[in-house]
């Protein structure tokens, strides 16, 4: 997007950028960084190279509220991913107890951190894999949810027209691009196609009580990251990969209650027919039923430490000799931070750890520091040790980072 | 007439010997149930100044309502930017060994998370001189009040009051807090460590009525031994306003004030 356009769709906002006498409320935020990252190792190239600017703005007039998040981002490295990027723009409405929301927007569910067990409606864009901020990650969908709430319970139905599915790089120049035995992918994807029948609906409940909140949810849904079958091997030297994805139902609960210094966190699923990849040359992918269940504890001890660790199991009934995953598996996540120097610096390290792979593991180490109210810098190190699942292909993007971020 | 002068003169000396007989907690109880009505507004700057003179900001705005004894509170950031929209929302319970709900919304994230009723009372918020704790409403049977002295600050009668913590634990281990006759309000507050040296002063000035209740219009909080302080000040303060229960919930939280 020229920069030009970039100032004419900025300009009536800033026009706007006042409260209106008639109650006409105008809110923005956001930010300007740029970001890169080194590989740790042989040949020291650039894993990663962004600069984006957000802006967040709101459009607000007694109970109804226009919302639009674009990214403007220069990324040298994947020149695609270069220019304007409308992140979310809805409208939302709310009316006594009920409300509705319309548009683009980033959906979550569930008590769980970065790991998805009921939260599969905002699929994950895997393009620089977890080397962006974690909101930047979410794929926003294009739905329409509409909520009942009063002071303990709020209800939602949500209904998807045209279900997101993650995003998966295979361009080569890409570091984080997915390979499979060593060798890059040319994807088939063959998402559903854009018809009503397609569409993706469902409905949580959540109650908010004195100790504990919990959620019921069911999802009729599609298996959002692909099942993959290799098709046949390209003159190039890459595979040829069918994505595919089928009809699937999920069916889920969270909790989350406080005790004394500990919030306990659960969540299970249910995934019926979810599609899972077949090993083998051609072989189609298989639908088989998952359960999952999901246990997090976080400990606030106090001092500024907060501990935070998760356990997800997945298990995989029917046969599973030749699938692309165990029927048991095991997923865990370990943060720890500590804020210092009056919450100006913080450090953190941040872990997920395959269980079923002989714990291979990646792990962000991170250092933010807020120079001003306005400017933080960062500097981090990803490390990644693995020889099977799915940090494997990464196994050899450890990386130092450095980020220098202004918000406003 | 003179029956009237004898009469007004026995309920002066009644009164008088009232409040020579009012205990420490009674003291501390009268403040606890100073009148402020049963909803607030109200928007709050609080500027971070260390030792070099270098500030930092922090701007929030918060709504709270009183359930009997019991408060909701939902509070969310304005300023600075990389915690724009950050929202705290807090049901306090007046009952001493009852956690409050707490949950907190990250706006980056989408996402509201519980967190603990009980941890964070004595950490410092926000990288503030205030704790946790002083920004809530703490219950009277929490510590063991005496009544020190009378003093008068600025022209002003005040009750010196001591209050020790029934529970450990917390970061200091004494406060002296001078209280005016008149309105109840603390204009003055020592807090001492566990070495029995004071660690934080608070100077409370620009008390005035709003609405018809008395409000601290600025709060000092400097932390002697570090010589970090805290200047917070009280804007836009609105009492009784007619506020919906729906506010007060994770939904509205979620959407933002």
């Amino acid at each position: 997007m020229k920069p030009i356009l970039l100032t004419l769709f900025l300009l009536p906002f800033a026009v706007m950028a006042q409260d209106d006498d008639n109650g006409l409320k105008f809110k923005y935020k956001g930010f300007a960084y740029t970001y890169h990252a080194v590989r740790s190792s042989d040949p020291w190239n650039y894993m990663s190279s962004r600069t984006c600017a957000r802006l967040e703005s709101g459009l607000e007039k007694g109970a109804t509220t226009g919302f639009v998040s674009l990214n403007a981002i220069y990324n040298p490295i994947l020149e695609d991913e270069t220019g304007l990027h409308l992140r979310e723009a809805y409208l939302e409405h709310s009316q006594g107890n009920w409300g509705i929301k319309a548009g683009k927007q980033i959906v979550t569910w569930g008590v769980a951190d970065g790991l998805q067990v009921t939260d599969i409606i905002s699929p994950m864009d895997y393009t620089e894999f977890l080397a962006e901020d974690y909101d930047d990650i979410r794929i926003p969908v294009n739905a329409i949810r509409l909520n009942y709430s009063n002071m303990a319970v709020k209800a939602e139905a949500i209904w998807v027209p045209v279900p997101e599915f993650f995003n998966l790089p295979t361009d080569s120049v890409n570091p984080w691009a997915i390979a499979m035995g060593g060798m890059y992918c040319a994807m088939d994807d063959r998402t559903p196609s854009k018809r009503l029948e397609n569409s993706e609906f469902g409905g949580r409940v959540s109650a908010y009580m004195s100790g504990i909140d919990f959620s019921l949810c069911v999802l009729r849904t599609w298996n959002k990251m692909p099942a993959f079958q290799l098709t046949g091997f390209n003159p190039d030297g890459t595979l040829a990969v069918a994505a595919h994805h089928h009809r699937m139902t999920m069916v889920g609960a969270d909790a989350s209650a406080s005790v004394g210094k500990f919030v306990v966190r659960a969540e299970v699923a249910g995934y019926f027919n979810q599609q899972l990849s077949f090993i083998g040359y051609r072989s189609a992918p298989m639908l088989r039923n998952q359960a999952l269940a999901l246990i997090g504890i976080d400990w606030y001890p106090g001092n500024d430490w907060t501990l935070m660790a998760q356990y997800c199991h997945t298990y995989t009934d029917g046969g599973t000799a030749l699938l692309g995953c165990y029927r048991n598996a095991g997923m865990a996540t370990a943060n720890i931070s500590k804020a210092l120097l009056r919450n100006t610096l913080k450090l953190s390290a941040y872990g997920r750890f395959d269980c079923a792979n002989n714990g291979a593991f990646f792990i962000r180490f991170n250092a933010d520091y807020n120079l001003t109210d306005e400017i933080s810098l960062t500097a981090g190190y990803d490390w990644f040790r693995a020889d099977a699942g799915m940090f494997a292909m990464y196994k050899d993007n450890s990386e130092i980072f450095v980020k220098a971020k202004f918000s406003f | 007439m003179k029956k009237l002068t004898l009469l007004a003169g026995a309920m002066f000396a009644a009164s008088t010997i009232m409040a020579q007989a009012l205990t420490g907690r009674e003291i501390a109880e009268k403040v606890h149930n100073r009148p402020d009505g049963d909803t607030r507004y109200c928007e709050m700057s609080l500027t971070l100044v260390n030792k070099n003179g270098s500030k930092r900001v922090r701007e929030l705005k918060s709504f709270a309502k009183d359930y009997g004894k019991d408060r909701k509170t939902i509070m969310f950031f304005l300023y600075p930017g990389d915690v724009k929209g950050t929202g705290f929302l807090t049901w306090e319970y007046d009952q001493i060994d009852r956690d409050d709900d707490k949950w907190l919304y990250l706006p980056a994230m989408k996402k509201t998370r519980r967190i603990s009723g009980s941890s964070s009372k004595t950490d410092y918020f926000m990288g503030t001189d205030f704790t946790y704790d002083d920004m809530g409403h703490r219950n009277t049977d929490e510590d063991t009040h005496t009544l020190l002295r009378e003093e008068t600050i600025d022209g002003q009668a005040c009750w010196v009051l001591q209050s020790v913590p029934n529970t450990t634990g917390e970061i200091y281990t004494r406060r002296v807090s001078w209280i005016r006759k008149d309105c109840l309000v603390p204009v003055r507050v020592e807090y001492y460590d566990k070495l029995d040296k004071l660690h934080r002063l608070l100077v409370c000035t620009d008390v005035k009525q709003i609405d018809g209740f008395w409000t601290i219009g600025q709060m000092n909080m400097k932390n002697v031994q570090t010589n970090h302080e805290t200047n917070l000040v009280f804007k836009a303060y609105k009492y009784d306003q007619p506020v919906n229960d729906n506010i007060f919930t994770v939904n509205q939280l979620e959407k933002g004030l």
